[in-house]
């Protein structure tokens, strides 16, 4: 029998925000059919923001990167205009609907299609039309690029396919907005992987955003890197339901054993994972919120779709874009300080092969899970109060379905 | 014979053929494809030099390994293969990699990215 989320929690994790109407029994097999994603994809992601790059992918006037985002039924050209306003566009010719480029990365000034050669600048208008006079009553004004809304944020593009979005960027992500500046936007990336998993999204998102289970399926890569002697079960220290997102904190352990390679990475820079450096001065304000004694770093949901877990000299990001209600693109992306000098350079291959090997453990449960819970044997999950996190998703995503 | 690694280091020049490996996605599959005992063997080899070997690579400008001329690379490449076989060692696994890990014949290693 489910009980009430908001009553009966006991323990040392520090709650903040709305926790009413939160389930912690859920039927989640009716949540990865079919039927429920076309829902998704209309409800969710077609009205949602989702973070689809970064600015330093195009760099330059004309920087461009094509993308492919099966879920919403869309090819997109990601491209900073002459004027350097990024924008994005349907990868639509607007004569016969040719794809404009065919995918990648590039700079263009204008972009010509390779069907009958119409070209458009890279701000979107329609500049040439070829043998234009064999066509009557053409107003090139109104056929430019078709447009998707586009905004950045401290260094992350973001675009909505609902064709007047409800909200800003900045409405969107909240609160979640404010106290990461200067964060984000210096930092590298440092290592980039991608799976496919025969997996729902949602089970796979799901997957990251709680720490019970970092004790057991990481025993092998971070035995010791959480929790420790004055917090043995890993509780959260800090744990925040928002509107749309969530983001809670990772305790450190601050017994953490540091193990011969390890030893010589954290000699030549600074410790990251599965260490963790406790000197927070001059750290971004909304980094470790709760002020938490020992902390590894924090974890954000971007509803739907994006995690970010950032640390002191690192952030992690992931990404889940549904390519069918079965079936899931999950890209890893390691961010980090620039190396200065060699010494720093393979510090930084200790920490980017440790994670990785972490992180392959992570995604090696998640064809299981879609394989049992399609299976509909079990007809439930049970959700201890630190998987909080996924009862919100669910609400959330329920919130949207329903509107 | 001539070394093909800096003057210093002639001794680690037998492991340059099978861990002098310039990516990491070699690097990862050589680890698992080896037995445990032969990553033992070359961590074992790379780990009373490591700090000699980061000290000589610091006397380049920047962190850039194109930048660095051939046997410098080459021990820059060793170095990079020392943390790789670092996690099976020094977590004392019984295998070079752990059973309940998503297979690494699945697992794509997207460039471009801003480091090498």
């Amino acid at each position: 029998m489910s009980t009430s989320l908001e009553t009966q929690f006991q323990g040392d994790t520090h709650f903040h925000g709305d926790r009413s109407g939160l389930r912690d029994v859920l039927a989640l097999r009716d949540k990865i059919t079919p039927a429920a994603f076309e829902r998704e994809r209309e409800k969710i992601f077609k009205k949602s923001w989702l973070m689809i790059g970064h600015t330093s992918d195009v760099p330059e006037d004309g920087s461009y990167v094509v993308r492919e985002l099966p879920v919403v039924n869309a090819s997109l050209i990601v491209i900073r205009g002459r004027d350097g306003k990024i924008r994005s566009f349907h990868n639509i010719c607007r004569h016969r609907g040719n794809k404009l480029i065919r995918g990648g990365a590039g700079c263009k000034s204008t972009l010509t299609c390779g069907f009958h050669g119409w070209t458009f600048a890279n701000t979107g208008q329609l500049l040439g039309i070829t043998d234009e006079g064999q066509f009557h009553n053409l107003d090139k004004d109104k056929l430019g690029l078709i447009e998707v809304a586009t905004e950045t944020w401290q260094g992350f593009i973001f675009v909505n396919f609902d064709p007047q979005p409800k909200e800003t960027l900045v409405q969107w992500l909240g609160e979640l907005a404010q106290g990461y500046d200067g964060y984000f936007d210096k930092q590298v990336r440092t290592a980039r992987y991608r799976v496919r998993v025969r997996c729902n999204w949602n089970l796979a998102v799901n997957s990251f955003t709680e720490g019970y289970h970092t004790a057991y399926i990481h025993r092998n890569t971070a035995p010791d890197y959480q929790g420790g002697k004055g917090n043995p079960q890993r509780h959260r220290p800090f744990m925040q339901l928002l509107p749309r997102h969530a983001r809670y904190s990772a305790p450190a352990n601050p017994d953490h054993k540091i193990t011969p390679a390890e030893a010589v990475a954290w000699t030549y820079g600074p410790k990251m994972l599965p260490a963790a450096d406790f000197d927070y001065t001059g750290m971004a304000p909304a980094l470790n919120p709760g002020r938490a004694q020992y902390w590894l770093f924090d974890v954000i949901e971007w509803f739907p779709n994006v995690l970010i877990l950032p640390g002191k000299h690192y952030r992690v990001e992931l990404e889940f874009w549904p390519l069918s209600a079965a079936e899931t693109e999950l890209t890893v992306t390691a961010w980090t300080y620039a190396p200065q000098n060699f010494g720093q350079r393979i510090s930084l291959e200790f920490f980017r092969t440790r994670l990785r090997e972490i992180v392959r453990e992570d995604m090696n449960t998640l064809e299981a899970q879609q394989a049992a819970i399609s299976s509909g044997a079990m007809a439930e999950v049970h959700l201890s109060q630190q998987e909080l996190v996924l009862a919100h998703h669910y609400r959330v995503s329920e919130a949207m379905l329903n509107a | 014979m001539t070394s093909n690694l800096p003057d210093g280091f002639e001794a680690l020049a037998t492991h340059v053929a099978e861990w002098g490996l310039k990516t990491e996605r070699e690097r990862h599959r050589k680890r698992v494809a080896s037995s445990l005992a032969a990553v033992r063997t070359f961590n074992q080899a790379l780990a009373p030099r490591i700090h000699d070997i980061v000290a000589y690579l610091n006397k380049f400008p920047g962190a850039d390994p194109d930048e660095l001329p051939p046997p410098a690379r080459s021990l820059y490449n060793l170095a990079l293969a020392f943390m790789e076989t670092s996690h099976p060692i020094d977590l004392n696994w019984q295998r070079p990699d752990i059973d309940d890990a998503f297979p690494i014949d699945r697992l794509e290693y997207l460039s471009p990215i801003d480091l090498r």
